[in-house]
């Protein structure tokens, strides 16, 4: 039986549309706009084609549009809007309504000047690609139609897919068959897609049809971006008692099919014949002179090289991957190749073929020795790389976890199969049977996975061997020179009615000095949401926006920035007012580049005694958040009359070291304040320090500098504490002034704090002292 | 004197697995486990009188499976669980595994 399926056959009348002449874009906005989403498609573009052209070029490939998405979603995130006209065109204009809603508050609001009921934010946007796969010729068209929506950070993606057919007006439809991620980003159940021009005499363009399944119909308009449908980096390393053999001569044995082309195929074009473009890197030799007579490799001998030697290896997704072509593997030579790289986070990034193995033997009788071993060596080569992308085996597909619904292929013509485990024929041996009508491709099937399913599956590095996981798929997806990290020195657990602040670092994690505005991390391109367990996410919206002149720090390699930040309330109330478990989520916006750290849990105790209930109402008014986020008041008298209530009434309670930290603050010194008079004008008046009272109040919030670095977090308690220490001195007592900064010193010591901040915090201590 | 291999293929996850080789105990694993990137467990390989009397043994999942045969012809068992049963075949062809 030959498992013949469509578009085995060369196709005569398929080219690869790999142009090079340039022709203008085409930056036509035809296509539906996105009501209340602020997406617009800016983009279509078309692609050069060689000039002379071809009289038919094959149009499948990557057709794209590109979006403006907003930066911090409103919640919940709306489906993309349907049922706008296609000529229609939105303005690029900000919502002026503003991203989110003003919460329910389940307390009563204290009298407190008057906030309009939406305060315009100005949006941020960033812009994404939906893409338009289109798989319906060429070699070995799967007649598939596909499509990845972008979402935004809090809303996963939409990757759909659609088996179609050619309709008589030439057009290609179908019903969308699988979906993964959100699927309110494309309700519509069935797709019909019109690639244009009929005749290659202008840009390639798709226009895909979204109707059915309850949803308006709409209609959009994507430009040709590429014909490959996945683009990979392939290393290649080979030890020096091995051969890496990276090619094959289709002509060479005589046991091929009759039609089958004749060509020297590499793993490049054996990929690329595929619709997978690869990019060669960094080949080198791995000198086996140390091993001695150990030269049989464990896999995790292989795994320690692939982190050694591959120039691209990074414990991330990537579309990368490894190739280690050696004489052996430990369990000897019945093993002609192994993906070796089940193990970690990022598996499937590195493989070996093993020249001196079964491979290396052909059978007795063969035709032409040199070519079967050839196309052995070759095959085991694509069969292994297969692995990385997350095949099984022909035989396995309906074992473990797959993507969809598998049945076993077991006598599939497929890199993926093992010649001889397909059933003989008369006069026939299993493995001749395999190669008289192998084509040198994978199935179906197969192809259909690797150039359509969701891309965490497929690529290396991503979802787990053998396993088919929008924030986290995001920021594990970005390769980025930074780390971000939102963290808190100290438990995750917070006392129910006690502020919460969290520091910022970012790293350069390069090996050369990058730059950055120095405030970056205090600047509005750090944005913060928060997740409550159960609940929607919602942005953190400061109540002050700080425009800082812009001055370049130059970060060495390794070096980090850092932050503090008041979490606990913004300008639409409080935010960890209740017990329970919160997520915090950062992100930075460096232009071109996201950069996301990884989530941050804290836990939100309950009250633990009846008082703490009872001032709740009071301590989480928006009076309150917002004195504790500014460090004091004093105006905002109601506030200051709840925090020192908090403090009488719950003395050994967190946010008693709070509540008199703000008070203590605004009293050390003088400051000025705005009254209004009667007639409605304003006047400055200066309010006076009560210095006693600020460092009965300061005394008692950082009695306990441990409570207190604690509570504040080692940036803000560093400052806070050494303002302290200024005002004792100012109130003449630079002894005791020194004393508290050199406490302050040993407290960081003991929590680990960098040493250059104690010895700095140290140095100003023995200043005050003086 | 013939060279046996039994090849312990496809379906074995974290198996307690025996094979006697005419009488005595080649092979005792507790933990065999298909790699599935290569569908293969493990192998055995054991000097082995022409005439040889096989058993493979899953004590925990109660399965046995005992056969006669001629080293010399088909050296080479491959066994795989499919459909919780043991399938068994012999072959002159050396299996092999990528």
């Amino acid at each position: 039986m030959t498992a013949k399926t469509p578009g085995t056959k060369t196709d005569d009348l398929s080219v690869s549309g790999t142009g090079a002449a340039m022709v203008p874009e085409m930056r036509t906005d035809a296509d539906v706009p996105m009501s209340e989403e602020d997406l617009l498609a800016i983009e279509g573009l078309g692609r050069p084609f060689p000039f002379p052209f071809p009289l038919l070029r094959k149009r499948s490939g990557v057709y794209t549009r590109r979006l403006r998405i907003p930066y911090v979603e409103r919640f919940p995130f709306s489906p993309l809007p349907v049922g706008m006209d296609a000529d229609s065109m939105e303005e690029l204009t900000p919502n002026p309504e503003g991203p989110l809603p003003i919460p329910n508050l389940p307390i009563p609001r204290p009298e407190i000047p008057t906030l309009p009921p939406k305060i315009p934010f100005p949006q941020k946007y960033r812009y994404g690609t939906e893409e338009l796969r289109v798989d319906v010729d060429g070699r070995a068209p799967t007649m598939t139609v596909s499509g990845i929506v972008p979402g935004g950070l809090f809303v996963k993606r939409l990757t759909w897919i659609a088996r179609v057919t050619r309709t008589a007006s030439g057009s290609y439809a179908g019903p969308i068959s699988y979906r993964d991620g959100t699927s309110s980003l494309l309700p519509q159940t069935q797709v019909e897609v019109r690639l244009h021009p009929a005749l290659p005499i202008s840009p390639l363009t798709a226009v895909a049809k979204f109707s059915g399944g309850g949803a308006t119909t709409v209609t959009r308009h994507y430009g040709f971006d590429r014909s490959h449908f996945r683009e990979v980096n392939f290393e290649f390393d080979t030890t020096s008692d091995s051969t890496a053999v990276t090619t094959y001569d289709t002509a060479s044995h005589p046991n091929r099919p009759a039609g089958l082309p004749a060509e020297t195929l590499s793993i490049e074009s054996g990929y690329g014949h595929m619709g997978i473009k690869v990019t060669r890197s960094g080949d080198s030799i791995v000198n086996m002179s140390a091993a001695g007579s150990d030269t049989l490799w464990s896999d995790i001998e292989m795994h320690d090289a692939m982190q050694v030697n591959w120039s691209k290896w990074a414990n991330l997704p990537q579309w990368a991957l490894w190739v280690l072509f050696a004489r052996q593997h430990e369990t000897g030579p019945s093993l002609g190749g192994i993906m070796f790289d089940d193990i970690g986070t990022a598996q499937r990034q590195g493989t070996a073929i093993f020249s001196d193995s079964f491979v290396a033997t052909a059978p007795s009788g063969d035709p032409a020795p040199a070519a079967w071993v050839q196309r052995m060596l070759f095959w085991t080569a694509m069969h292994e790389i297969g692995h990385a992308f997350n095949l099984a085996h022909s035989w396995q597909k309906s074992l473990g976890t797959g993507w969809v619904p598998l049945t076993d292929e077991v006598e599939a013509r497929s890199y993926m199969n093992y010649p001889y485990r397909v059933a003989a024929a008369p006069g026939m041996t299993p493995e001749q049977r395999f190669f008289s009508n192998f084509e040198f491709r994978f199935s179906d099937n197969e192809l259909l996975f690797m150039r359509h399913a969701p891309e965490r599956f497929v690529q290396h590095g991503n979802a787990l061997w053998f396993d088919d996981h929008a924030f986290e798929e995001t920021r594990m997806t970005t390769v980025s020179p930074f780390e971000l990290e939102a963290r808190v020195h100290r438990s995750s657990r917070f006392e129910f009615l006690e502020p919460v602040t969290i520091e910022l670092k970012l790293k350069n994690m390069t090996d050369s000095p990058m730059v950055v505005d120095a405030r970056i991390l205090e600047s509005d391109q750090i944005s913060l949401v928060i997740s409550k367990k159960g609940a929607d996410p919602r942005a953190i919206r400061p109540y002050a926006r700080r425009c800082f002149q812009p001055a370049d720090r130059v970060l060495m390699p390794g070096e980090s920035l850092y932050a503090s930040m008041f979490v606990s309330s913004d300008v639409y109330g409080s935010v960890m007012d209740e017990p329970g478990e919160y997520v915090v989520y950062a992100f930075l916006d460096l232009d071109e580049l996201d950069v996301l750290a990884a989530p941050l849990a804290l836990r939100v105790m309950p009250p633990a005694t009846r008082q703490e209930e009872q001032i709740a109402p009071d301590v989480f008014s928006e009076a309150v958040g917002r004195t504790l986020a500014f460090g004091g008041s004093r105006v905002l008298e109601p506030a200051n009359d709840a925090l020192a209530d908090a403090a009488e009434r719950l003395p050994d309670r967190r946010i008693a070291v709070h509540a008199q930290a703000a008070l203590g603050t605004v009293a050390a010194k003088r400051g000025k304040v705005l009254e209004a008079k009667d007639s409605g004008k304003l006047d400055l008046k200066m309010k006076k320090a009560d210095v006693t009272s600020a460092l009965d109040q300061l005394g008692a919030a950082y009695g306990d500098l441990d409570v207190a670095a604690e509570t504040f977090g080692h940036i803000d308690v560093t400052q806070r504490v050494m303002n302290y220490a200024e005002t004792v001195k100012e109130s003449g007592d630079a002894k005791a002034a020194g004393s508290i900064a050199g406490s302050l010193a040993d407290t960081l010591d003991a929590r680990g704090v960098k040493p250059s901040v104690v010895a700095e915090t140290r140095s100003k201590a023995a200043e005050l002292s003086d | 004197m013939a060279q046996l291999t039994v090849s312990l293929e496809d379906g074995f996850a974290q198996d307690h697995v025996l094979v006697r080789i005419n009488g005595a105990t080649a092979f005792e694993g507790t933990d065999v486990t298909t790699r599935m990137q290569t569908g293969l467990a493990a192998a055995v390989r054991a000097d082995a009188a022409d005439t040889v009397h096989l058993e493979v043994q899953l004590p925990d999942r109660g399965l046995s499976r005992e056969l006669d045969l001629d080293g010399s012809q088909t050296p080479f068992v491959r066994v795989s669980l499919v459909d919780g049963d043991l399938a068994v075949a012999t072959t002159d062809q050396a299996p092999y595994y990528a």
